[in-house]
C-alpha cells in the first residue's frame, strides 16, 4: 500500500496486497529427507510430490484510509480473513490492525499501531522496512491448536496503541 | 452417611463437575492485558483443551459442553466467539464429535443467526464437520443458510449439506441446485469443492458435476475435474466425459487434468 499522508489515498491491490499461492503436496513423495525441503513437479492433481494450488480470495480483504491535513496524520484500518482455498470451508485467518503515522512535528514523524488477530499464524507490519508490530505464532499452540486458533479461540487483542518514531 | 456414602458423593461431584469456570476463562482470554491473556491462553491450550480433547463422552464433559455452549447466552461478542472458536475446534479435532458435542448442538444450530458473522461462522463449521456424521436435524437450518447472502456462511452450509447428501435427500436437492447455478458461478465452484471434500458418493450429485465438465468456462471445467480427481472412484459414472475431455485438443492443460482425473478413477 501506498499512503501519501495529506492526501488519504491509496491504490488497492498493489503488490502489497498479493497473496502468496496455497499449495498441497503428497505427504509420501514431496518431503526430502532434511524434513524441510519439499519436492514439486508439473503435474498437479496426482497425487504425488505438488498436488494442487490455489489463491484465497482476496474478496474479503480491506483495507480503509483517513487522512487529515490539518493535523497531518493519516490512519490505515487493515482488516480482513483469509479462508485456505484447499481445506473444506470453515476456519480463516482474521485480522484487524490499526495503523496512524503522525507528522504533527514534521521532523519527527511517529507512528501507532494497534492489533486484535487469530493466535495463528505469524503477524508483521511495517512501515517501509521499519517492523513496528511481530507475533510469532509459537509455545502454546503447536500444529493440533491451529483449528482453535483460527476460530478466533485466544485471539491476540491490544491494549494502549504501541507507539514510536518512523526511522 | 458412612465413610463410603461420603466418598461416593465427593466421587460423583468429581465426575459431574465442570473442569473450568468457562466464563472467567474466556473474559481472560479476550483481554487487552496481554499478561492476562497469556496466561489465559497457557491454561487453555496446555490444560483445559488437552482435557476436552482426551474426555470420553460423559455426562461431565456434557456439562463442560453445555456451559460453554452457555455462554453464548452472553452479550459480549467476544465471549460468544471465544465460545464459538472453542467448540469449532473440537467438532475438527474429535472423531466422536457428534457424541462429545451432542449437549452443545441444538445452541450451535441457534447461533446461525449471530449478530456477530464470525460466531456465525463457526457454529455452522461446528455442525458442518461434525464426526463421524451430522444430525439430520440440522439439515432444514443448514438449507436456509446455504440460501442466504451471507458468503462465508452459505460456503459452510453447502459442505455440511454436501456430507449430508448420501443420507438426506433433501441436503442431496439443495447440493444439486447449487451445482445447476449457471447465472452464479461462484456458487457452483463452492458446491463442487464441498462435494469433493465430502467425499460425496450421492449418485444423482456426481452426475450433476457432468454439465460442468461440459461447461465453457473452462476455468469452472477444470474446477470440476479437479472435483472428480478427490472423488477418485467415486466418481466413475463419469468416466465418458473425462474421456472425451482428454483428447480435447482446444484446451491441453484440461485435457491433461482430465488425464489425471481418469487416473485417480482407477484408484481403489
Amino acid at each position: 500500500m501506498h499512503v501519501a499522508p495529506d492526501s488519504g489515498s491509496y491504490f488497492p491491490y498493489s503488490k502489497y496486497n498479493y497473496l502468496g499461492q496455497t499449495r498441497r503436496y503428497d505427504a509420501a513423495t514431496a518431503l526430502a529427507p532434511d524434513g524441510v525441503t519439499l519436492y514439486e513437479d508439473t503435474v498437479l492433481g496426482d497425487c504425488f510430490k505438488l498436488h494442487a494450488t490455489a489463491y484465497a480470495p482476496l474478496t474479503n480483504m480491506f483495507i480503509d484510509v483517513a487522512g487529515n491535513a490539518t493535523t497531518r496524520s493519516v490512519q490505515a484500518y487493515f482488516h480482513g480473513g483469509a479462508a485456505n482455498p484447499l481445506a473444506p470451508p470453515g476456519a480463516e485467518i482474521n485480522w484487524d490492525v490499526w495503523v496512524g503515522l503522525s507528522k504533527a512535528v514534521p521532523t519527527a514523524p511517529a507512528y501507532e499501531v494497534s492489533w486484535a488477530h487469530d493466535c495463528v499464524p505469524a503477524f508483521e507490519v511495517y512501515i517501509g522496512k521499519q517492523r513496528i508490530y511481530g507475533y510469532t505464532s509459537t509455545g502454546y499452540h503447536p500444529l493440533n491448536n491451529i483449528w482453535y486458533c483460527l476460530g478466533g479461540l485466544g485471539r491476540i487483542i491490544s491494549g494502549s496503541p504501541s507507539t514510536g518514531p518512523i526511522i | 452417611m458412612g465413610l463410603l456414602g461420603i466418598a461416593l458423593f465427593f466421587v460423583s461431584m468429581q465426575a459431574f463437575a465442570q473442569s473450568a469456570d468457562w466464563e472467567v476463562v474466556f473474559r481472560n482470554l479476550a483481554s487487552r492485558d496481554l499478561k492476562v491473556s497469556e496466561g489465559a491462553r497457557n491454561l487453555a491450550f496446555q490444560k483445559l483443551i488437552p482435557a476436552l480433547e482426551a474426555a470420553p463422552p460423559s455426562p461431565a464433559l456434557d456439562k463442560d459442553i453445555a456451559a460453554i455452549a452457555g455462554m453464548f447466552g452472553s452479550k459480549d461478542q467476544e465471549t460468544r466467539l471465544q465460545a464459538s472458536g472453542l467448540l469449532f475446534g473440537l467438532s475438527m479435532r474429535r472423531a466422536d464429535g457428534e457424541t462429545a458435542l451432542r449437549s452443545a448442538i441444538p445452541v450451535l444450530l441457534s447461533q446461525f443467526e449471530d449478530s456477530n458473522p464470525r460466531v456465525r461462522g463457526n457454529a455452522i463449521a461446528s455442525i458442518a464437520n461434525l464426526r463421524p456424521g451430522i444430525p439430520k436435524a440440522a439439515v432444514p437450518a443448514l438449507i436456509r443458510v446455504a440460501r442466504s447472502s451471507d458468503k462465508r456462511a452459505s460456503d459452510g452450509a453447502l459442505y455440511g449439506l454436501a456430507r449430508l447428501s448420501h443420507s438426506a435427500p433433501e441436503a442431496a436437492n439443495e447440493v444439486l441446485s447449487a451445482l445447476s447455478s449457471d447465472s452464479n458461478p461462484d456458487r457452483q465452484r463452492v458446491a463442487l469443492r464441498s462435494i469433493g471434500h465430502a467425499q460425496t458418493s450421492h449418485p444423482d450429485v456426481i452426475l450433476g458435476i457432468a454439465p460442468i465438465l461440459r461447461s465453457q468456462d473452462a476455468s469452472l471445467a477444470r474446477e470440476a475435474v479437479t472435483t472428480v480427481t478427490m472423488l477418485g472412484a467415486r466418481a466413475d459414472a463419469l468416466r465418458p466425459e473425462l474421456d472425451r475431455l482428454a483428447r480435447s485438443m482446444s484446451d491441453r492443460e484440461l485435457a491433461a487434468l482430465a488425464a489425471a482425473a481418469i487416473k485417480a478413477l482407477d484408484r481403489r
